[in-house]
């Protein structure tokens, strides 16, 4: 983060390995991967190399403030990188930018300089927005720095110039304040009225400053920048919520006659420039092309080896990770390794610890880094990596995000973060300038994980995802334009940003409930807030709808709030009886105030965790839906098989919960739930077969629907992870169901690993009962209430992930279905005839299109030829 | 539209949440009827201003009591309240505003405000009403020419509520603030609650009438019933209540004019009104006035422990030692190891003797200072004896 600094060292390097006599990293990286390839040459399924790129530059522009000039000097800084200054000449130009090249290209300083040097020139003002406070206090921190450079230029020439010719700025600097949370009460007034720049989130300009606006009047009226760092985090939910809070934003600005320019900085993803355009409602500039230098780039894809080829198990992703992470610190490599849970951080650092730091007398030479930690104990691991102390630090994805820890050589991505564009920017932790560095993609057995080792052409070729947002997703809309309507009244005639929905529709609903009113005459009438109440207060940016449950602690007397659970996971994970765990001590639940939106937890010492029992049942309302032209059908004319998307109602119980003993997994134990059924409508994919199609199948290859139910279940577990895929979203984003949509039934796995079909009480049902209309129906839907834009592209991808989804299955090495492709299997399902896996093909077959009967092939297929198969064409 | 949102259980509600779900919903959105305006003027006895605005004018005579509280403009009270305050009463304004609720932010309104001053032997009180939401700035406006000749402004909570809001309001209007956030303020709520604050369960102007002002009201319609008054206008036409609503913010600003003399009569002598000697005294030493700490902290039985050894330090400051040990040596009977600490130190530093001194040091509460001390002091009399 700290681009000046960095800026510093950029200057070229002179080689000092042949004068310490030290291998130079070039060769300990080689020897790494060298000895890596050489040992483990059938766990790597996929290999990249990228080669080493030179720095390019470009002079500082001619019209920058002298001052600033000087200061950039005084901290060795002479010239730009090509990209920083591209991105001058554009914010010059008026431009809206986002800036998206690589992790240490110095993003930073392409909205520092334009920032600084229009503070300095016309006392503007801007506003700066990070996802977490953390980063804005690390930005404070470097502003700091280059603004005491800024102080001691001043000093230096205030007697060349001469009393107060420099203005009020040479003897005060600029002033930067962060604003949120932490902010004391009196310090408030200062930072609005006299902060230049505003360092704050999203979630402080929602809840504290746009509902106050009149307060920030002076400030909004010289807004002249908005920058907003981390722009790829702003996507799905978080990303549709401050897409409106930027419309409410506008228009505050356009109320105090601002009209600020937006520089984003960003991380590669696919559509920099179009999502940054969604988020302020205009056409954003990207730069892309970095001309920082970047030294040679390998990356490996590690399948960890197969150790159970009956049940498709595989040796830990574990364990390979920290072998990984051990060859490269015993080379003397800087290495990070990512971990996907808080847990496994601690687990694989006491891994690392019991090798390296048995000698409690020397300084420790592995970090562990993640959420939950104390502020200052993050920022000294920090400051102990900048300095190069640690030789490796063990990470969660608190990493990811712009915090300066200095560059390194090695990264171990200990499974897959879930996307591409987060691998990418994982894997950018290593790479110092002029310096090769390598990077290892650890698979775990997830689906996920398993079709990206597998499918390298798919890793290594993919651009990364695009990331969506919804602004217009009717419960986020509806929240903000309360908001807004309490901030400033809405115009007859008046937009909300590009909103595409009915604005005085919605507005008149709010009427109705009696929040707004409409006054003046017509046409040229307001839409005013009559009600009391704040409504900011009753929306979070990180959420849909509801409110969070907090975590109470009890134990002891006393009341101590230890975790949030979002709305829709309370149902499943904090319902009385269950352990809740907080860095792996867990927690009973005693109490559960569903009202009040509170959880009462004891510590526990328990020797089991629980797992919720929960059945949705969906009903689709296909015949209303396509009386009303609502559902899109994709429909095959010679197979039979469609694709449709539509909105679904979906009710969620949860009967009890099951105890699980740990290490053994052994069921030890039930428990009742006793919650309301969790209603919630959205918007689904799903996929249906003809009657016809299906009895003829059920004849050549199920043999009985319960069989081909099965088979809908297991293709439905493929799909949902192929689909998460697509989505560049979490699985926990998507929900997948299997049914009739009618409500009669809905089919679950039972504890004999078969497919079961309930009726709507959650009776087992004999399929043959469910007589009459037999359609069996796949749903994936989006997991939000009200839908998040998440099942609208994948339904215009629904052939494809058919086709991914075959892949996935088909490349499977297990042989009758595993976690990584149908779902786990009970050890007696591998002899039978009918596979979980074979059923599962022959579904998806079908809906590919191919023809009743047509052969499944299963396994032992090579990984390529089975890609091969897999590659409709969409 | 309607029907998507209600499908997916959009709520009007704020922070209400779950509690005021639909069930509060009217079953038929409410008609919006415009309420007339010059009869609401007609029954309020108020002027049309212009559209949206009513503006009413009430006097009272300054010999007829509130509650038995006196209604003439004192400069000795406010002086003694807020020191650098303008001193000609004429030019001293009461303000209370009525709102559409307390939540704070843009969203609030002020939609009527009271203004009351001294006009010689009597009592005006204007007060400016909004009748029609887009006519605010007209209101603003009106309301500012009222204040355009105050100096002082007194106020109950005006600081922290009235004049925030009102400068917001004037914001959104695009109209400038008139000097009304510079203006000299005395906000009543801060004297009373440096009195009361840890005697009464709170300082509602309510409560102060009733203990300060003897003012029983009548009658009167709750604050918080205003804003729903105001709606019912809004809405439905309907501006029965706003008269009472009127009355009641005249109520609120006679009283904001009795109160500078009454809470003179506390400050004066804050135990006969069984106030907060100790914190008057010290808020009178934080302006240097020793003299006026010492007059409040009498008499000495009607003093809580902590006033009393404020006194004695004022006295043992000002070289009164023996008035400050008769203090401590009095709450020393009762036990208070405070007392008991400052006698020590007394006898072992000043008077010189260890042995009086040891009696107060083993009496204080058990810890590693009171180790110290009796380990000290045994040291001291061992090498005097």
């Amino acid at each position: 983060m700290s681009a000046i600094p960095n800026e510093a060292r950029a200057q070229p390097e002179p080689v000092r390995a042949s004068i310490t006599g030290a291998p130079p990293e070039q060769d300990r990286l080689r020897r790494l991967l060298d000895g890596l390839k050489r040992k483990y040459q059938p766990r790597i399924t996929g290999e990249l190399a990228m080669s080493a790129q030179p720095a390019r530059y470009a002079p500082l522009p001619e019209t920058l403030h002298p001052r600033l000039r000087d200061a950039l000097a005084a901290r060795g800084l002479t010239r730009l990188y090509a990209h920083q200054r591209a991105a001058w000449d554009r914010v010059q130009a008026g431009e809206h930018l986002v800036v998206a090249t690589p992790t240490a290209s110095g993003k930073t300083l392409c909205y520092n300089l334009p920032v600084l040097d229009a503070v300095l020139t016309r006392r503007a003002k801007a506003l700066y927005l990070f996802p977490t406070k953390a980063l804005a206090q690390d930005q404070v921190a470097e502003l700091s720095e280059l603004n005491q450079a800024l102080t001691a230029v001043a000093d230096a020439g205030a007697d060349q110039r001469g009393g107060n010719e420099a203005g009020e700025l040479g003897t005060l600097g600029i002033k930067a304040f962060t604003f949120d949370g932490d902010t004391p009460g009196d310090a408030r007034k200062a930072v609005r009225t006299r902060g230049d720049i505003v360092l704050s989130n999203p979630d402080m300009l929602h809840q504290a400053i746009l509902p106050h606006h009149t307060k920030w009047a002076q400030f909004f009226e010289s807004l002249t920048f908005v920058v907003v760092d981390e722009l790829h985090g702003y996507r799905g939910v978080f990303g549709s919520h401050v897409a409106n809070v930027f419309r409410r934003l506008l228009r505050i600005c356009r109320f105090y006659g601002a009209s600020p320019r937006f520089i984003f900085a960003s991380a590669t993803i696919a559509n920099p420039a179009e999502l940054a355009g969604r988020l302020v409602c205009a056409p954003v500039g990207a730069i892309t092309d970095s001309g920082a230098p970047r030294g040679e780039r390998h990356l490996l894809l590690w399948n960890p080896p197969v150790i159970d080829p009956d049940l498709g198990i595989r040796a830990s992703a574990r364990s390979q990770t920290t072998r990984i992470a051990r060859a490269a610190t015993r080379q003397g490599l800087k290495n990070i390794v990512f971990a996907r849970s808080r847990l496994m951080v601690e687990v694989i650092t006491k891994y690392l610890k019991d090798v390296f730091d048995r000698d409690p007398r020397r300084p420790p030479r592995v970090l562990a880094y993640r959420g939950g930690y104390l502020p200052s104990e993050r920022r000294s691991g920090e400051r102990a990596l900048r300095a190069r102390r640690v030789d490796c630090v063990v990470s969660t994805s608190a990493l990811e995000l712009g915090v300066d820890i200095g560059a390194l050589d090695v990264a171990v991505l200990n499974g897959y973060p879930g996307t591409i564009a987060a691998t990418w920017q994982r894997l950018g932790r290593a790479g110092r300038r002029n310096r090769p560095c390598l990077g290892v993609l650890v698979a775990t057995s997830d689906p996920l994980d398993q079709y990206m080792v597998r499918h390298p052409e798919f890793f290594l070729g993919a651009s990364p995802e695009h990331a969506r947002i919804h602004p217009d997703q009717l419960l986020i809309l509806m929240d903000h334009v309360r908001c807004a309507a309490f901030e400033l009244p809405f115009r007859d005639g008046e937009g909300f940003g590009d909103c595409a929905e009915s604005l005085p529709e919605m507005l008149s609903y709010l009427r109705d409930e009696g929040l707004l009113q409409h006054g003046g005459d017509a046409g040229v009438g307001q839409w005013f807030w009559v009600a009391d109440s704040y409504p900011a207060n009753a929306v979070s940016l990180r959420s849909v709808a509801e409110g969070n449950f907090v975590v109470i602690e009890t134990t002891g007397g006393r009341q101590t709030i230890i975790a949030e659970v979002d709305y829709s996971g309370a149902p499943g994970t904090v319902y009385e009886g269950a352990i809740y765990m907080v860095q792996s001590q867990p927690y009973q639940v005693e109490r559960l105030d569903w009202t009040g939106r509170k959880a009462f937890v004891t510590k526990t010492r328990a020797d089991y965790y629980t797992d919720a029992i929960d059945y949705t049942k969906l009903l689709a309302e296909f015949d209303r839906q396509r009386a009303a032209g609502r559902a899109d059908v994709h429909q095959q004319p010679d197979t039979g098989a469609a694709a449709a998307h539509g909105e679904v109602h979906l009710v969620r119980h949860y009967p009890g919960y099951k105890k699980i003993r740990y290490y053994s997994h052994d069921n030890i134990g039930y428990g009742n739930i006793d919650l309301p059924d969790q209603e919630m409508h959205t918007t689904s994919v799903w996929w249906q077969l003809h009657p016809r199609v299906l009895e003829r199948a059920i004849a050549a290859t199920f043999g009985s629907r319960e069989r081909l139910v099965e088979g809908f279940l297991g293709a439905a577990y493929a799909l949902h992870n192929v689909a998460a895929l697509r989505a560049m979203a979490e699985i926990a984003d998507l929900g997948r169901a299997v049914g009739d949509g009618q409500g009669s039934w809905f089919a679950v796995v039972g504890a004999d690993g078969r497919g079961q079909l309930r009726g709507p009480d959650n009776r087992p049902l004999e399929a043959t009962a469910a007589d009459g209309h037999f359609q069996p129906t796949l749903f994936l839907y989006d997991n939000y209430p009200g839908g998040v834009g998440l099942s609208a592209p994948l339904f215009d991808a629904a052939p494809a992930l058919v086709g991914d989804a075959l892949g996935l299955v088909r490349g499977c090495d297990c042989d009758a279905g595993c976690p990584a492709c149908v779902g786990p299997i009970l050890p007696g399902d591998e002899g039978r005839v009918r596979s979980p896996k074979r059923l599962a093909l022959a579904v998806l077959g079908l809906l590919d299109g191919a023809p009743v009967g047509a052969p499944t092939p299963v396994a032992g297929a090579d990984v390529h030829a089975a890609a091969g198969r897999s590659g409709r064409p969409s | 539209m309607a029907q998507r949102l209600r499908r997916l259980g959009v709520r009007g509600g704020g922070e209400g949440g779950a509690a005021q779900s639909l069930a509060n919903r009217p079953e038929s959105p409410p008609v919006c009827r415009r309420g007339d305006e010059r009869a609401l003027a007609a029954r309020l006895g108020a002027e049309v201003v212009c559209p949206g605005v009513l503006r009413l004018v009430r006097e009272q005579a300054l010999h007829v009591l509130h509650g038995h509280a006196r209604l003439e403009p004192e400069p000795d009270p406010v002086a003694l309240l807020l020191p650098d305050a303008p001193l000609d009463p004429a030019r001293w304004v009461a303000i209370d505003t009525e709102t559409s609720g307390l939540a704070g932010g843009t969203g609030t309104w002020a939609f009527a405000v009271g203004v009351g001053r001294w006009r010689g032997g009597r009592i005006e009180l204007v007060q400016v009403l909004l009748t029609r939401l887009d006519a605010e700035a007209a209101f603003l406006r009106c309301m500012m020419e009222e204040l355009a000749d105050a100096e002082l402004l007194l106020s109950y909570n005006g600081k922290g509520f009235d004049l925030p809001l009102l400068a917001a309001r004037l914001r959104l209007s695009r109209l400038a603030d008139g000097g009304l956030p510079r203006l000299a303020h005395l906000d009543l709520l801060h004297p009373v609650r440096r009195a009361f604050a840890r005697r009464w369960s709170d300082c509602r102007l309510a409560s102060v009438e009733g203990r300060l002002l003897g003012l029983r009201r009548q009658g009167d319609l709750p604050g918080a019933e205003a804003p729903a008054a105001w709606l019912d206008w809004l809405r439905l036409g309907n501006g029965r209540r706003l008269g009472a609503v009127l009355a009641h913010n005249r109520v609120d600003l006679l009283s904001v004019m009795a109160l500078p003399a009454a809470l003179q009569r506390v400050y004066r002598s804050p135990t006969r009104f069984d106030a907060d000697a100790g914190r008057i005294a010290r808020w009178h030493l934080a302006r240097s006035d020793v003299v006026a700490a010492l007059e409040v902290l009498q008499p000495i039985d009607a003093l809580e422990p902590a006033a009393r050894h404020l006194l004695a330090r004022l006295h043992a400051r000002a070289g009164g030692w023996g008035a400050a040990v008769s203090i401590w040596q009095t709450m020393a009977q009762s036990g208070d190891p405070e007392a008991h600490e400052a006698l020590a130190k007394h006898f072992e530093h000043r008077v010189g003797d260890p042995t009086r001194a040891l009696q107060h040091a083993h009496r204080l509460p058990p810890g590693e200072g009171r180790e110290r001390r009796i380990l000290r002091l045994l040291a001291k009399s061992r090498r005097r004896c």
